[in-house]
């Protein structure tokens, strides 16, 4: 017999935990829908679960011929400021340091057909986007995921967001040892950490497992970290040099460093001092500069510091922080196969090529990684099945999403290197160039993202196609180049670290919006990003590919022997750069060549009246009105479980909302109460009860001892009646706690 | 069984001949002008990836896409929202809506009558799997409930419906051949009258 609901289907394959989050998120967009939770509020709810919003989600389109309003049938329904409730959203999903088995792949693929179109897009922080995705979808979409243990919680928002990590961590013959248990324990501490809930913005860290090569792009984040090896006493002690900081955005911040050995059993409490300073200190108002960049850059990385080890000295002991250690070979792969050397095998048509770009040859003798390169980072739901099964055939769970928007096999033994190539070629999935000029990285842009200006994915598909065609006679330095290309200024594509990057723009030309893109030139990708390149002048979108032949003939012509491309564009200055690039810069009138006034693959007449108003930036609501949400959640939960008949849980739940909301209260004036209910409760009665805060005039008291006569004495037997009275008593008690919290807000001082 | 995204795919009739870049702005005026049915919101273009879901138009309740998958080009129709209490009725309005998009692709000036497509095969795909699994009592739910419409709107071809796959990691596929079948505009003409 079908089962009626998924959440009835996985009940027993889900973790409790993450089940109950998506249970009270579904609670949350019933009560959206019936108007008990403001927009903003909602929004950041929905953000930290991933589910964020899409271009003409504000319900209007430019379609070539005039502004068009979209008819969706929401009748007023929103699901965030301005933005419709049945316009479709993008769903964000964490994998935390990339890593992947071939179940969760077959349950990405089932969601990609299901409930998007059909497309899994890998994004450069190593998470999974589906586009087209309708909200009342997101939380059987969730409870999918939670199956197979992915969350999608704080996938956007004013969040810790996806911990990355080298895709070849563990495999590397360079790094000084594999950081995936490090990122993995990090990741999770970290996730739904009450100290990192009040953030005014988000929180990207990233590990390393060495600093010359790219990895995992520490430089670029708010904390990275960079694994060293110190002798200690005559043995080796692992840590890492840890970064803060960092950031791209419209103008990128270098991290500093903040020490240049942390030990392991560090790392953990030193980042949550971190984020501590970050959510007391940093910028709410002003979310143009809330990144923690700007807060260091402020203060300078010494002060900051001295901050982040004080509070690193009142954090109350957390045994994770150092518990993970014991079981640092939890994340350990086993390789599937026996190492067999390549030796003589036939060689399919393509291999070669293949080879030379795509494997790596891991530090475990006869084994090599091979690198699955994705155009534009999508992949169909059939391939994403088919790459499953390659996955089990020849490597079984080590697989891993990139920064570069690919997928990496780990562990293949080199003797079935043409075999992989073989089915991954019968898949579509076999182009050779991985990481190379013709892989080039592109956010969504105007595909899909609000924010974005020029068309991103459609000037790296392009690029991609000029590029390849070119590529068997390309000399091997232009080969090596690396382009990335944003929508727009906030750098989703990375433009700052790559050879050539390009970031949207658009500019004026008598009566016409010209798409052009930002040329930004000599970023540098080695040692995690150490050097962002310089914006040297816009050329209109569809003049790239010349710029990019003009840009490729100078350096081979003039390239002293040796010289990197950064090198070389240093040393010949921005003066004769910026000239190699002008004749591209002129517009040719509307009438001489109407092409330059439209997109690449959007035939609609430019322009920039489709942008919205973004979501990267979360909303900026209160610890108060997040946390007492979460009580209305749970109390409706009661509700439904009443419904249900279930008048165990239905008290549980409904006792659980008092504490919930009591903890809201608390929160504004003792951030670290923690989650436990007596102590939330002892607080909350010292705070607010002995001080007769949460008094009103009329009812005193009252309410608060519903929660305590509760918690006091819970009913061992509760049946429909007490459920109910419980239920009731729950709701007055959230009410009196928002009187509470607005009482105090109009008596706080100016400014706070 | 009331699956809630039905797709059907019509295949191109020379597949040589296709120019999905040539679909794009076609598909965007399709929005302007509202030509086929469905609440039409944009065009998404996923030509970079080898065998591809190709050139979406991408709407509210339905889809659209010239899609490229399997190596064998043809049109792709999609609901997705607001279904009939019936997966007969589903199953007719998704066929007569996807057929009509066809029709109206063959008569775009803009491609010059290069594309065509055949009606004797269509792979009809229930994307579902908690309402639709790919079982073998799902697919037999679904034969009876389909028999009946492809004898009417078929009559006189040889149509045979077959499950795709057993394999339960894949959604409930049928595949549909009918040698000898008519042309499009009877078709579209019986399947207007299955419709309504």
């Amino acid at each position: 017999m079908l089962a009626a609901s998924w959440k009835q289907a996985l009940a027993d394959r889900i973790p409790a935990n993450l089940a109950h989050e998506i249970d009270v998120f579904e609670g949350q967009l019933e009560l959206k829908r019936q108007g008990k939770i403001d927009d903003k509020v909602f929004a950041e709810t929905r953000l930290r679960r991933g589910a964020y919003g899409q271009r003409y989600d504000n319900g209007r389109r430019h379609d070539g011929l005039a502004e068009r309003e979209l008819p969706f049938p929401s009748d007023g329904l929103t699901k965030g400021p301005e933005t419709v409730w049945d316009a479709p959203g993008m769903q964000r999903i964490k994998i935390p340091f990339g890593g992947l088995n071939p179940d969760q792949m077959e349950v990405l693929a089932e969601l990609a057909e299901e409930y998007s179109d059909g497309v899994l897009h890998v994004t450069t922080r190593q998470d999974f986007q589906l586009h087209y995705v309708h909200i009342d979808d997101t939380p059987d979409l969730m409870r999918r995921l939670a199956s197979v243990n992915i969350t999608t919680q704080e996938a956007c928002g004013n969040s810790v967001r996806n911990v990355t990590c080298c895709p070849i961590a563990g495999v590397c013959r360079d790094e000084s040892f594999d950081v995936t248990p490090y990122a993995k324990a990090l990741a999770y501490f970290l996730l739904g950490h009450p100290d990192c809930q009040d953030f005014g913005r988000k929180f990207k860290p990233a590990f390393s497992g060495c600093a010359e090569h790219a990895c995992g792009l520490v430089m670029l984040h708010d904390v990275g970290f960079v694994a060293k090896v110190r002798e200690v006493d005559g043995k080796p002690q692992r840590g890492f040099a840890m970064y803060v900081g960092g950031g791209l955005g419209a103008v990128p911040h270098q991290a500093k460093l903040f020490d240049e050995f942390v030990p392991g059993e560090e790392i953990l409490p030193l980042t949550q001092a971190i984020a501590r300073v970050f959510a007391r200190l940093g910028e709410k108002r002003n979310r143009n500069r809330a990144r923690i960049k700007f807060l260091v850059a402020k203060l300078g990385v010494e002060a900051f510091k001295r901050l982040v080890l004080e509070e690193r000295e009142i954090l109350p002991h957390d045994d994770r922080w150092t518990s993970y250690l014991a079981n640092l070979s939890e994340t350990d792969e086993s390789p599937l196969k026996d190492a067999v050397q390549l030796n003589g095998q036939q060689r399919p048509e393509g291999y070669d090529a293949w080879e030379a770009t795509n494997v790596y040859k891991q530090s475990q003798s006869g084994y090599a990684t091979a690198t699955v390169n994705l155009p534009l980072g999508d992949l169909g739901a059939d391939q994403m099945r088919a790459l499953a099964d390659i996955a089990r055939k020849y490597v079984g769970d080590t697989v891993r999403t990139t920064v570069e928007q690919n997928i990496v096999l780990r562990w293949i033994s080199e003797a079935d290197l043409p075999d992989v190539y073989g089915d991954l070629a019968a898949i579509g999935l076999g182009d050779p160039g991985a990481g190379t000029i013709v892989d080039i990285t592109a956010c969504p842009g105007t595909d899909t993202c609000k924010l974005g200006i020029a068309s991103s994915r459609g000037l790296a598909g392009q690029l991609r196609t000029h590029l390849t065609a070119k590529s068997a006679s390309m000399p091997d330095a232009i080969k090596d180049l690396k382009i990335k290309i944003s929508g727009c200024f906030n750098s989703c594509g990375q433009h700052h670290v790559s050879d050539i990057g390009f970031y949207g723009n658009s500019r004026k030309i008598g009566n016409h919006a010209v798409p052009h893109f930002q040329v930004v030139l000599g970023g540098q990708w080695q040692e995690n990003a150490a050097s962002y390149g310089l914006a040297l002048g816009s050329v209109p979108s569809k003049a790239i590919p010349t710029v990019i032949d003009a840009l490729a003939d100078r350096y081979v012509g003039e390239r002293e022997r040796g010289e990197r491309f950064q090198a070389f564009i240093g040393r010949l200055g921005r003066k004769a750069v910026r000239a190699i690039i002008e004749p591209y810069m002129s517009v040719p009138a509307y009438e001489q060549d109407a092409s330059y006034y439209t997109d690449w693959g959007d035939p609609r007449e430019f322009s920039i009246g489709d942008m919205g108003v973004g979501e990267c930036a979360g909303e900026v609501v209160s610890l108060f009105s997040m946390q007492i949400s979460k009580a209305e959640s749970e109390c409706f939960e009661a509700q439904l479980a009443m419904d249900d008949r279930n008048y165990a849980q239905a008290d549980a739940m409904a006792y659980s909302a008092m504490t919930l909301a009591a903890r809201a209260l608390v929160l504004t004036q003792f951030p670290e109460v923690g989650t436990e209910p007596q102590l939330v409760i002892d607080e909350f009665r010292t705070r607010f009860y002995d001080t007769e805060l949460f008094f009103d005039r009329f009812a005193k008291g009252k309410f608060a001892n519903y929660l305590f006569d509760r918690h006091a004495a819970p009913n061992p037997n509760p049946d429909k009646d007490s459920a109910h009275r419980l239920i009731e008593e729950a709701q007055l008690f959230i009410e009196a706690t928002h009187m509470c919290e607005t009482r105090m807000s109009q008596t706080a001082p100016a400014g706070r | 069984m009331n699956p809630q995204r039905i797709s059907v795919k019509w295949y191109v009739d020379k597949p040589e001949a296709v120019a999905p870049d040539k679909v794009v702005p076609v598909f965007h005026r399709w929005i302007q002008q509202s030509v086929v049915p469905g609440f039409l919101i944009d065009v998404a273009d996923y030509r970079h990836m080898i065998d591809g879901p190709g050139v979406m138009l991408v709407g509210h309740d339905v889809d659209y896409a010239l899609d490229l998958s399997e190596g064998r080009p043809g049109m792709v129709h999609t609901r997705k929202r607001s279904f009939p209490d019936n997966l007969h009725d589903a199953v007719a309005g998704v066929l007569h809506a996807g057929l009509t998009a066809c029709r109206c692709l063959v008569q775009e000036k803009q491609l010059g009558a290069t594309i065509d497509f055949r009606t004797d095969e269509i792979r009809l795909v229930l994307q579902d799997r908690l309402h639709a699994p790919n079982e073998s009592s799902s697919f037999d739910q679904l034969r009876d409930a389909i028999t009946d419409l492809l004898r009417d709107v078929y009559e006189g071809a040889d149509v045979a419906i077959a499950r795709e796959t057993a394999d339960d990691r894949r959604c409930l596929t049928a595949r549909i051949t009918a040698p000898g079948a008519p042309d499009q505009s009877a078709l579209i003409e019986r399947l207007t009258a299955a419709v309504h």
